[in-house]
């Protein structure tokens, strides 16, 4: 596990419990845990971060503004950090292969087990490791 | 005809008997309307004939005195012509009437088809709205229950893992109650669920597969929910290749909830059969249980949504499967006697050929 330690991780989820939740399962795990409960804090954050994030996990509906408006600012401004999509409820037609072809390391949907969640951050965390470390060549 | 012609020849001898003094030339048209009405235009015309012949024979016998020999046979002409029109127009109205009664009854065959079909269509849309009204509400109230479930989930598994450090690893009561309680998280998200595909059918997505195998494996990975349920699973599954175009996991999810129904309709134990067959041109699943079985009440109301005879059932379980198998261009059928138990059976059509090498495009799949 010590591939999660001192990782940074951003978590957008406008839903209290369910944003503490994730922080204490991460945390635990050694990674460093930001949260945001709007989207537009989560692009604040993401601007004024010391250093770029390892990670961003975001919720899909939130008020205002989207999980994929997150994933685009991501996608744009730090390519290869892998963003997770959870969301409660998907549209039938947005896949994980339709994900995939947006862009999104991972798609989850609520509710996610502990194990299930460590098992996805762990993959997308150690598959841009490798892409980073491939791309540098 | 035979009783026309022999009133018509009984006319002719009343005529004959009678003399040329009495004129009842006109009885003649008796036969022949009645027969022109009853057998048609061609059996009027003939009487008519007979008719006239009976009226000249008896005429020319009775040597009657005539002023000119041609005559009687004037006088047939002229009746010839009192007979013929008659028999013509009698005839066209006669066929009128019965185009009109044909008429009448193909529109009010055509009228009954149409109140039927909008009635059909009205139900129809009833339904739709209904479910869209309910999915509209599902996709509102999974996003507001599905995140609390989330956090629930997520918490249960730290507090699962602050036991364990506690109990020496030895797995203790605390952890599991903890299992208790994520079992009835389960079942709420299982409903949430079974509302959130009403509302948002997915789409198959159609993929050569197996039947055989999938059944194979996925009731493997059941045997400690049969176990459980004290119920014997009864194997019967063709092991020959089934290849079917179909959404494994939508194939399965039907399958299954046919599955649970049979269980739940066993709370004592029993047998459940699973069966498949693999026909010329379909493969054919049967899930038949050994429980109560259902009342002809009971088997009218299966496919309408949230009626439902369990205690805790959203009543959407089979909705979801004739959906899934409307999309898989099959169809479902259901045999129950009560106190002998509940048969399902399910037909997919088989890709084109037993051996499956060639795809064939089914219905629907065009959409995937």
């Amino acid at each position: 596990m010590n591939t999660l330690a001192n990782k940074s991780v951003l978590i957008v989820d406008d839903d209290p419990g369910m944003l503490r939740a994730l922080e204490k399962v991460l945390s635990r795990e050694g990674l460093q845990v930001s949260r945001a409960t709007w989207v537009r804090d989560g692009i604040e954050e993401l601007k004024n971060h010391a250093t770029p994030f390892d990670l961003v996990i975001t919720d899909l509906r939130m008020p205002m503004a989207s999980g994929l408006m997150i994933m685009h600012a991501m996608r744009n401004a730090y390519p290869s950090v892998p963003v997770i999509i959870i969301t409660a409820y998907g549209n039938p037609e947005m896949t994980p292969a339709w994900w995939a072809e947006q862009g999104a390391a991972a798609y989850l949907e609520k509710p996610i087990e502990a194990p299930q969640l460590l098992e996805t951050v762990h993959r997308v965390l150690s598959d841009s490791a490798k892409a980073i470390s491939s791309g540098a060549r | 005809m035979v009783l026309a012609l022999t009133l018509a020849a009984g006319i002719g001898v009343i005529d004959y008997s009678t003399g040329r003094d009495a004129v009842i030339s006109a009885f003649y048209l008796v036969p022949i309307c009645w027969i022109t009405w009853i057998v048609g235009r061609s059996a009027g015309v003939a009487v008519s004939l007979v008719s006239v012949l009976f009226w000249l024979l008896g005429d020319l016998s009775l040597e009657y005195s005539y002023t000119h020999p041609v005559l009687p046979y004037w006088n047939a002409a002229m009746l010839l012509v009192l007979f013929l029109p008659t028999v013509y127009l009698l005839s066209a109205f006669q066929r009128a009437h019965l185009h009109l009664e044909e008429t009448v009854r193909l529109r009010t065959a055509a009228l009954h088809r149409e109140i039927e079909e909008r009635q059909r269509a009205e139900k129809a849309r009833i339904q739709a709205e209904r479910l869209a009204v309910v999915g509209g509400m599902a996709a509102q109230v999974a996003h507001e229950v599905r995140n609390p479930l989330g956090a629930i989930v997520l918490t249960l598994d730290l507090v699962k893992g602050e036991l364990e450090k506690n109990e020496d690893r030895a797995p203790g009561e605390g952890t599991e109650l903890i299992g208790d309680i994520r079992e009835e998280v389960q079942r709420i998200d299982r409903v949430i669920m079974d509302y959130l595909a009403l509302a948002h059918p997915r789409k198959a997505r159609l993929e050569s597969l197996d039947l055989s195998a999938l059944l194979c494996h996925k009731l493997t990975l059941m045997r400690g929910v049969f176990a459980q349920a004290d119920v014997f699973l009864k194997d019967e599954i063709s092991r020959r290749p089934a290849p079917v175009n179909g959404d494994p996991d939508q194939l399965w999810q039907a399958i299954l909830n046919i599955i649970r129904n049979g269980l739940e309709a066993m709370p004592g134990g029993g047998t459940l059969t699973v069966s498949l067959e693999v026909e010329k041109d379909a493969a054919i699943v049967r899930v038949r249980d050994t429980g109560g079985g259902m009342t002809g009440e009971q088997q009218e109301k299966l496919f309408v949504p949230f009626v439902t005879s369990k205690a805790h059932g959203t009543g959407l379980g089979l909705v979801l499967v004739q959906q899934v198998v409307a999309e898989h261009a099959g169809r479902i059928e259901c045999l129950s006697t009560v106190g002998e138990g509940t048969q399902f059976t399910l037909h997919f059509p088989l890709r084109n050929g037993p051996d499956g090498l060639t795809l064939l495009e089914v219905p629907g799949s065009e959409n995937s």
